[in-house]
């Protein structure tokens, strides 16, 4: 999970490799960390199809935006935008989050048909979830669709806060939805890459093989730890994420010139 | 007519596992391939890109196979509302692809080092391919 954030870095910042092919690897890694990773999710009925390929009309319009923008973008611009946006996921994660209350007022019109029923493990039984706030949860994908096709990263930790705090979904449903999304707003972007010629096979291939492996055990710790772990395994990471990206930033500024 | 009964869900559910794992599975074997076939020098060192860059465009069109699936299974459920969605959504991805290959921009000429031909022979014109060649 996640893997692509510290794909583009590594490979621009410590192998000298060119930003738009190290984007291309990384965007190609996110697709395999989560086709790699969905069928154990799928199963488990914790992904909700309907509500992903909802989501999906966003956050494909974004990638296909991203990809306009990204020949015009400054990337350390992006790399500071994109630390302040992990910084306010982060404090939305670490807020207690409200319980979800089936209060009686009547489901809201058409997206009362994205509402679904997930078993929880650790409850033992099966658990009814609705999905509130569908508008600003598509604005929201927007944004993550576009950030995912401009830095070639998965954006999950953009997608996860969303659905928690706009869509109000249980944490697992999220996360596995998310993680379901990402690989078709992923390929929006990477078709287009490949087109260009930014996806070049002897650094993306090995790292396609190395991002499956990663989900695959990635896939199998997330259906046994329990959701406040889940919760704040994640605080962290975004955490870490938002000091990395500060330091890409100003490293990329500083690099430019040598 | 409950949409969300769980035996329909697990039906959908279960095939797209299926779909996404195998096409997982065969993407790698792909890259796997192209890439022993690189290192042990079996083949040409052609073959072997070329098998790996058939195992990233399989990796690729999964996604996009997934949602085709999808757009399939609602309509055949007469779900029309959720199948119109996914045929749009597979409209956006081959948009922004074409989108991709009308703004090639200069990443071709700015990374064309030691694979560059062969990059240039995927992705440009062969009277292209044959520059590159001249000037490499």
């Amino acid at each position: 999970m996640a893997s692509g954030i510290f794909i583009v870095p590594i490979l621009t910042m410590f192998l000298g490799v060119d930003m738009h092919v190290a984007i291309g690897a990384s965007i190609i890694s996110v697709i395999g960390c989560s086709c790699g990773s969905a069928a154990p999710f799928l199963r488990e009925r914790l992904t909700n199809a309907r509500l992903a390929i909802v989501l999906e009309t966003a956050t494909t319009l974004g990638a296909a935006c991203g990809v306009l923008l990204s020949g015009v973008v400054p990337v350390p611009v992006l790399y500071a935008i994109f630390a302040i946006v992990l910084l306010v996921s982060a404090w939305q994660m670490r807020l207690p989050r409200a319980v979800v209350t089936v209060d009686g007022s009547p489901t809201r019109g058409w997206a009362r048909r994205l509402d679904a029923v997930y078993p929880d493990r650790t409850l033992g039984h099966d658990v009814a979830y609705r999905v509130d706030r569908l508008p600003a949860g598509l604005g929201l994908m927007y944004g993550a669709g576009l950030l995912s096709a401009l830095l070639g990263i998965g954006s999950g930790v953009l997608k996860i806060p969303a659905m928690d705090t706009a869509l109000r979904l249980p944490i697992k449903v999220s996360s596995a939805t998310s993680n379901f999304m990402i690989g078709v707003t992923a390929a929006a972007s990477a078709g287009a890459y490949f087109m260009r010629g930014a996806i070049r096979p002897e650094i993306a291939g090995p790292i396609a093989l190395g991002s499956v492996a990663g989900a695959l055990l990635g896939a199998r710790l997330l259906m046994v730890v329990s959701a406040d772990k889940l919760r704040l395994f994640f605080v962290a990471v975004l955490l870490a994420l938002a000091v990395q990206m500060s330091f890409a930033a100003l490293g990329v500024h500083a690099g430019i010139g040598g | 007519m409950t949409i969300s009964a769980p035996a329909i869900v697990d039906r959908l559910n279960g095939r797209l596992a299926w779909l996404l794992g195998v096409g997982t599975w065969a993407s790698c074997g792909l890259i796997v391939t192209g890439m022993i076939l690189s290192v042990s020098g079996a083949g040409s060192r052609g073959a072997g890109a070329q098998f790996v860059s058939a195992g990233i465009v399989l990796l690729i069109a999964l996604p996009a196979l997934r949602v085709a699936m999808m757009g399939v299974w609602f309509l055949l459920s007469r779900d029309l509302d959720f199948a119109l969605i996914a045929a749009f959504v597979l409209a956006i991805i081959l948009v922004s692809a074409l989108l991709g290959a009308g703004a090639a921009v200069a990443v071709g000429p700015r990374t064309r080092g030691a694979h560059g031909a062969q990059l240039a022979r995927s992705f440009t014109s062969s009277t292209k391919a044959t520059a590159a060649g001249q000037g490499g």
